[in-house]
């Protein structure tokens, strides 16, 4: 489901391969966003350009990810939202929370 | 208030099915909408409120289906979930009916919201969110993780859920106003 594209030295960069983020697949992407974690010991920027589609359970599993990083000084930051998804962060006002950028390339050129 | 399309969806409660499903009643709901509405920002209340809907059938109800009645009036779209499941708990309250009309329960708070149940009948309860202003500091370690209810709220502009004792009845009821 998660695949590593870079390492840089403070952050991880990965895309999420799903389409529908979902009650399905929650549980097993917080598993594997933690183990990474416990393997790089670094913040995670994961890209969500190929999901269409979330629900309400995902979106939990993402702030618990957060939760568990954040609690270890480290970050879970979102990159390439669709227009729906941008709308869902915003309805639950969890873009007050999360880094959001449109690429990778906003964080690297930071 | 004139009624321009109806239609009940007897819908199967799985996850691999909530995709078409959601598609199924978007295409109804945008097929049926009078003229001059703004599309977009209905479909997607549309999709999310059943999507979550749908979602809460899955985690609670316990039944193979649930039905879907989606009525589009001139004014507002209302859409009704039902089934004969278990009897929803909101809060792991065990029974917010037993209450007097008008008490106001808080089920969740955190630094972005608090969500809360207040009694409209005694069979009847109505979701109330509320954002918090954001003075303080957010304490992150306090964000909910349970966001079905406040979306569908949110999304919505009254959102109820109403309990038949003597038929076991759920009914999930949700009402878009469209001006």
């Amino acid at each position: 489901m998660i695949k590593v594209y870079k390492e840089l030295n403070n952050i991880l960069l990965v895309n999420l391969n799903i389409k529908e983020a979902s009650l399905e697949n929650g549980d097993a992407f917080k598993a594997e966003v933690i183990k990474l974690f416990d393997k790089y010991h670094k913040s995670i920027a994961i890209n969500m350009s190929a999901v269409e589609y979330i629900d309400s359970s995902f979106l939990g599993s993402i702030v618990s990810v957060f939760k568990h990083l954040i609690s270890f000084q480290a970050d879970v930051v979102l990159v390439g939202l669709s227009k729906d998804i941008t709308n869902l962060f915003a309805l639950t006002r969890l873009d007050k929370v999360f880094k959001i950028y449109n690429s990778f390339d906003e964080i690297t050129n930071q | 208030m004139a009624q321009l399309a109806s239609k009940q969806f007897l819908l199967p409660n799985t996850r691999q099915s909530i995709k078409a499903s959601v598609q199924e009643v978007l295409d109804f709901v945008i097929n049926s909408l009078p003229a001059g509405v703004n599309t977009e920002g209905i479909s997607f209340k549309i999709e999310v409120i059943i999507i979550e809907l749908l979602t809460n059938g899955i985690k609670h109800a316990g039944t193979i289906e649930t039905f879907l009645d989606v009525t589009i009036n001139e004014d507002n779209i209302n859409i009704d979930k039902k089934d004969f499941g278990n009897r929803f708990h909101p809060g792991n309250i065990t029974s917010l009916l037993v209450y007097d009309v008008g008490h106001k329960e808080l089920l969740t708070k955190d630094g972005l919201h608090s969500m809360y149940a207040v009694v409209e009948s005694d069979t009847q309860i109505r979701f109330v969110c509320e954002e918090e202003n954001g003075d303080e500091v957010l304490d992150v370690s306090n964000l909910m993780e349970h966001f079905g209810l406040l979306i569908i709220t949110k999304s919505s502009d009254t959102f109820t859920y109403e309990y038949d004792v003597d038929t076991g009845l759920n009914t999930f009821s949700v009402i878009i106003d469209l001006n």
